[in-house]
């Protein structure tokens, strides 16, 4: 059991990490949203599930923290995507197609 | 769609909302469910309207088994597609061709979008900006090809095949 908690403990931190770096090395808002949430999704999962498995009597009550977890970080990530595009801030210019035409709401 | 009366609402409610309650306080005792029964009727009774369209019909057999099909695969899908951002993130180069795609999905009720929304979000490199009738709007890291056949095979794909079997 410690050994378990200690690596899913680990992979956590690891995935935190890289979240954090491509937070500074992406070009615009919408990829940084990509890496960061994301990242930090399995990173939080990750290291909520370790210390679980570090005192197996709070197991299931981080089981149920994570799957909260899981369950509200795509809505934030997703709200944060699509007011920044009806705001109008610019993707960057390595995009290739951008399909989305928020101010009519409607498909190109 | 067929939207189930308020009492199957309630009662679906209510045992979600017990079974998360018995689950946060884990060690069982007795107070604590008399507590938790009141509690969980109490917020049903005011989120029912909310919380769900299909009411107790939820809990059929095969349903809980698709949705329990259904978690591995997406842990899995979100561990492969962490490792694929990890590689795009450290390389030196930082090899990225972002995109906003479009996708269409089969799947008709809205409990049934959300969550193919929230999956594809959840998976990195992927993240759903906007849902308008059955057409998904994808901001993608990396993309091969940008039109809709290919977006919807990719992306789609590999969820819907699976969330088919426990929401329509």
């Amino acid at each position: 059991m410690f050994i378990i908690g200690v690596i899913l403990i680990t992979i956590g931190v690891t995935f935190s990490t890289l979240g954090a770096l491509g937070l500074v090395r992406m070009p615009d808002l919408y990829n940084r949203l990509q890496t960061s949430t994301k990242a930090t999704t399995l990173g939080a999962f990750s290291t909520i599930i370790g210390v679980g498995f570090l005192n197996p009597a709070w197991l299931i009550k981080t089981i149920v923290i994570a799957t909260f977890i899981l369950l509200t970080a795509p809505i934030s990530s997703h709200n944060l995507a699509r007011a920044s595009h009806k705001w109008g801030i610019p993707l960057s210019d390595k995009t290739s197609v951008d399909k989305y035409d928020s101010k009519s709401g409607k498909k190109e | 769609m067929n939207n189930s009366n308020y009492f199957s609402r309630w009662v679906f409610g209510f045992i979600i909302l017990l079974l998360l309650w018995l689950a946060f306080t884990f060690p069982f005792s007795l107070p604590e469910l008399y507590t938790g029964i009141v509690v969980a009727a109490f917020t049903a009774l005011l989120t029912a309207k909310y919380f769900d369209e299909f009411g107790i019909s939820s809990f059929a057999p095969g349903k809980i088994l698709g949705l329990l099909i259904y978690i591995p695969i997406i842990l899995w899908e979100i561990i492969k597609a962490n490792i694929e951002v990890a590689i795009i993130v450290l390389s030196p180069s930082l090899p990225i061709e972002p995109a906003i795609v479009t996708a269409k999905t089969k799947l008709k009720s809205n409990i049934g979008k959300m969550f193919l929304a929230n999956s594809i979000t959840l998976t990195p490199g992927t993240l759903t900006v906007d849902i308008i009738k059955d057409t998904y709007f994808i901001h993608c890291i990396k993309i091969a090809k940008t039109d809709e056949k290919y977006a919807t095979d990719s992306i789609i794909g590999k969820f819907e095949k699976h969330l088919r079997r426990f929401v329509k």
